[in-house]
């Protein structure tokens, strides 16, 4: 594996030859939260680091966001706690989505832009719901699921729309379990018991990406890994002893992931047909929570 | 400058055993063996006040059997302090530094010792308080950041940073660790933040089933006149545990007694009898009742909240009994004219007080999960409080289930009865369950729209009286009973550019003139196409309810919505925008903000004010009639001197939130009343 150190990131493509850059396409584009003078908010950014654009100023902390259909959804704790906001992905006015005691997280929109499952901790620990585009209709997916204190978290949909993978705690550790409405209980995804986090659910519906400690090492890092979804295949995609986290599978098959080099949160994307990674930090600061645009 | 910094009862530890021999379901949970156990904290920290307040898990439902054959699960389930709860010894934000630091133990009530796997080996991970979720900024502007963690790992999420408590030693049940300095990088500039954590650690039997005792009760706070009596349930949530728990009352004044039914229960609840002496003196007591269980590993605890007051007489009645529990009102006062405000103590959440000719007001408290409360002032002529009778909060209804067909996955129904709504997305489930419906012959109302909102088809069941917890059986959309809607052009006049437009359209039926919804959309322009009911469906009772709203930014708000019976072509009038209110913030031990503005004619009817903070929500209302004018000036009372108020159900002085002011026009009082409007306008900003 290869770091193409900053040949692509900043769309600073001085002193590098288009040969040594990766082959790719047009740069997708992503959301993510970005820490930068004092303030999180959520930003869009071309893959290459160029046209970066603020997307919400609120002095609160923007977070998690997720893109479909041209508009942004987010958990942003400006009214103390978390709550569901929508941005348009080209920016402007900001509507608040849900309004309520419990925290609502880490949303993530249907591939039709029509629903939202995200957490809400009404119970007394993060459990996934599902709710309208607009934050109406609010209700509970895995009523039946796990027990009580188990703990779920990182939804993400197949691009069909009709499965959700998802973290669960229900095994007593976090591992991954897809959704199938009308289909019974959530199922296993990985057949370990190795700490699997952070699915992203690849465009193509092949694949879903995921953080694990599964490779060792100690220290709690985390390594980038896929799964094939039908043969249950899995394939490590980073190998270095820093955190590699928060997974995003971009449409060109490409996967968006945080990596923590020295503490400090850097983007970074990778191909997992040439093992090419690539660093895109936008500038200084803490960005995390890559989405894809679509 | 130290001060205390409170970790409000940590508990419910969330973890399961699973008893398990022959699992073959892949897909389903499997033994936990070996693993880690969790318990989820939230906590919210006040830099200013220099306070952290952590709230544990609510206690949790009672452990329901998993659909996987072969299988049961033994969940431990929460309760306040049943299980592990944190403490701390003190708490600072040094603005040079910008640390804010406070020193957190451990304490272990569980009846088996914590970090090992034998029960005398330490184990090597020790205890570890992971964020889950946080820290994160909830007020002021800023950077956040655990300072000193002793590591990060993946528990829930990449890179979690962890306080490592009790490294190297067995925690004994009962002990707690050493106090720990957990440190965070707090800018000068933030003045609150909140963070979700889970406790993970090793435990000698983690296959077994593991016994615990959740102790709470309901009500949790009585209100009993002197000479009189009040009772309570106990309520006990049991994980594998059947032995007998004997209760036990403690703290109560002199001449308060209580009594147990059973006293040592061997089931799920107990009645607690308060007899209060005549002679004890009017005031507020925190009595605690305790459980003790052979097994248990302790005592459990839960505190009760007993006011002695006097007898209520007057001439408004507000019930709260029928509300759930958690939405009763914990503290009621009243104000007649523009006397002094007086605490109401009434019994069975029933509360009576007097308002004369000149108006009054009536204030509340109701308290929530995770230290939430809302403080609600309502201040109307005596004819409005006294119209209707006795003014019943949650007025009882039944709950009426069905199911939909002829929903495909890009679409979604809307299910209406007796003004009780339901929506079904075709995602997994087509069933619904409507609640609080009301008695008597309904007409149901059913609507299908496709996924930009649009309506497509109508179904309507008239004079439906279904029993409680019955059903409706089917809505199918591709049947005989679905009928397409009628459309008109609508104008609408008084747009401003800038703002976001919805439309939606309510259908008014049966005699109560009871509201169903039929969509509610986006829309773009001054003129767009509504949809309804067709004439031949209607009843000449029925009325459309065509409503718009519009939104600038998060700030603004306007509303209007027009009655009449056939949709035919109809230009709608916006009201004016809410003037912006002069916000000042008034003298007294919590945030008392007070608003002054003047409401525009076209929201004569009625007016609000809401303010909130973190877990603290303020809303104070006013009809014309009393305020008589259309200059407003509303304000939280200050109520620090009244009987059982607690300053801290009102946000604190030094936080930060946001504000609404809000206007209602006047209503003919029914919505059943040709070309009768109904608007309404907002306006936030924060505080």
């Amino acid at each position: 594996m290869k770091l193409v150190t900053l040949c692509v990131a900043l769309g600073l493509g001085l002193g590098c030859s288009s040969s040594e850059a990766p082959k790719v396409a047009p740069p997708p584009a992503i959301v993510f939260d970005w820490l930068r003078n004092g303030n999180r908010d959520i930003y869009r950014a071309a893959l290459d680091g160029k046209d970066t654009v603020r997307l919400t100023s609120d002095p609160g902390d923007d977070q998690h966001p997720t893109e479909r259909a041209g508009t942004v959804v987010f958990t942003s704790y400006r009214d103390g706690n978390g709550e569901l906001y929508a941005v348009p992905a080209t920016g402007g006015a900001e509507r608040r989505l849900t309004s309520s005691a419990a925290n609502e997280t880490q949303p993530a929109l249907s591939p039709d832009g029509r629903l939202i499952a995200y957490l809400n901790d009404e119970s007394g620990v993060p459990k996934l719901w599902l709710c309208a585009a607009d934050g109406t209709n609010p209700r509970a997916l895995t009523a039946r699921f796990g027990f009580p204190g188990s703990i779920e978290a990182s939804p993400s949909w197949a691009p069909s729309g009709d499965r959700l993978v998802f973290v669960s705690t229900a095994n007593g550790h976090a591992g991954l379990f897809i959704l199938t409405p009308g289909a019974g209980a959530p199922v296993g995804l990985l057949a370990d018991s190795s700490t699997a986090v952070e699915p992203s659910w690849s465009p193509d519906g092949t694949l879903v990406a995921f953080a694990s400690t599964r490779a060792g090492g100690g220290g709690g890092a985390t390594n980038i890994y896929t799964v094939n979804v039908a043969t249950h295949e899995i394939r490590q995609q980073t190998y270095g002893s820093v955190t590699d986290g928060q997974p995003a599978v971009l449409p060109d098959g490409r996967i968006v992931y945080v990596s923590w080099v020295g503490g400090t949160p850097e983007l970074r994307w990778l191909d997992p047909a040439t093992q090419a990674v690539v660093q895109v930090s936008p500038g200084p600061g803490a960005a995390q929570h890559p989405a894809s645009i679509y | 400058m130290l001060r205390t910094f409170h970790l409000i009862d940590a508990a419910a530890l969330s973890a399961f055993a699973l008893l398990v021999a022959a699992c073959s379901d892949a897909g389903a949970p499997t033994a936990p063996t070996g693993q880690f156990r969790t318990e989820m904290i939230t906590c919210q920290a006040s830099v200013r006040a220099a306070t952290l307040t952590c709230a544990a898990s609510q206690p949790q439902p009672a452990p329901q059997a998993h659909a996987a054959p072969g299988m049961s699960f033994n969940v431990i389930v929460g309760g306040q302090g049943a299980l592990v709860r944190l403490a701390s010894s003190g708490s600072a934000y040094n603005s040079v530094s910008q640390l804010f630091t406070s020193s957190v133990t451990v304490e272990n009530l569980l009846s088996q010792a914590m970090n090992t796997a034998d029960g005398t080996t330490p184990d090597a991970g020790g205890i570890k308080v992971f964020f889950h979720s946080g820290p994160t900024v909830t007020g002021g502007s800023g950077i956040v950041d655990v300072a000193n963690p002793d590591g990060v790992d993946a528990f829930t999420g990449s890179n979690q940073p962890f306080f490592l408590h009790s490294s190297g030693a067995v925690l004994p049940s009962g002990g707690s660790t050493s106090p720990k300095t957990w440190q965070f990088d707090v800018s000068t500039a933030v003045t609150t933040f909140a963070f979700q954590v889970f406790v993970t650690t090793r435990l000698p039997d983690e296959t077994s089933a593991i016994v615990a005792l959740g102790l709470s009760r309901t009500p949790s706070a009585l209100t009993i006149l002197p000479g009189a009596t009040g009772t309570t349930t106990v309520n006990l949530t049991r994980t594998n545990f059947t032995g007998a728990v004997t209760l036990s009352l403690g703290g109560a004044p002199s001449g308060v007694t209580g009594s147990f039914n059973p006293t040592a229960p061997t089931g799920t609840s107990s009645t607690l009898t308060l007899n209060v002496g005549g002679s004890v003196a009017t005031g507020v007591y925190t009595l605690t009742v305790t459980g003790t269980g052979t097994g248990i590993g302790g005592t459990r605890s839960t505190p009760l909240t007993l006011t002695v007051g006097t007898a209520g007489v007057g001439n408004v009645t507000v019930d709260f009994s029928s509300c759930p529990v958690a939405n009763r009102a914990v503290w009621v006062a009243a104000q007649n004219g523009t006397g002094p405000w007086n605490r109401i103590t009434g019994t069975g959440d029933v509360y009576t007080f007097t308002i004369g000719s000149g108006g009054g007001g009536l204030a509340f408290v109701v308290l929530s999960a995770g230290d939430a409360a809302s403080v609600t002032v309502q201040y109307m002529t005596q004819a409005e409080f006294t119209a209707g009778g006795t003014r019943v909060v949650c007025p009882p209804g039944k709950t009426i289930n069905g199911t939909v067909a002829g929903v495909d996955v890009t679409e979604s129904a809307q299910i209406s009865l007796g003004g009780r709504s339901a929506t079904v997305f075709p995602f997994g489930s087509f069933d619904f369950q409507l609640t609080d419906v009301p008695s008597g012959p309904l007409d149901l109302v059913a609507s299908r729209q496709t996924s930009s909102g649009v309506l497509e088809s109508a179904i309507i069941r008239r004079d439906q009286d279904i029993a409680d917890n019955g059903s409706v059986g089917t809505l199918d959309f591709g049947g005989s009973e679905a009928f397409a809607p009628a459309t008109a052009t609508i104008t609408v006049a008084g747009l401003v550019g800038g703002e976001t437009v919805s439309q939606g359209m309510l259908y008014q039926v049966g005699a109560t003139c009871a509201t169903a919804t039929l969509y509610f959309r986006t829309m773009g322009g001054a003129t767009f196409t509504a949809s309804g009911i067709p004439t031949a469906q209607q009843r000449a009772s029925d009325y459309h309810g065509l409503g718009l709203s519009l939104s600038t930014g998060s700030t603004a708000s306007r509303s209007i919505f027009q009655y009449f019976h056939t949709l035919a072509d109809r230009t709608v009038t916006l009201g004016a925008a809410m003037p912006t209110p002069t916000i000042t913030s008034l003298s007294g031990p919590y945030k008392r903000l007070q608003a002054v503005y003047t409401l525009p004619g076209d929201y004569q009817g009625a007016t609000g004010f809401q303010y909130a903070a973190v877990n603290k929500a303020v809303s104070i209302d006013a009809t014309f009639g009393y305020l008589g004018g259309a200059a407003t000036t509303l304000a939280l009372p200050d109520y620090s001197a009244l009987a059982g108020w607690d300053n801290n159900w009102a946000p604190a002085a030094s936080s930060t939130g946001d504000w609404t002011v809000s206007g209602t026009s006047s209503f003919p009082g029914s919505a059943c009343t040709e070309n009768a409007s109904f608007k309404t306008a907002a306006l936030s900003g924060t505080f």
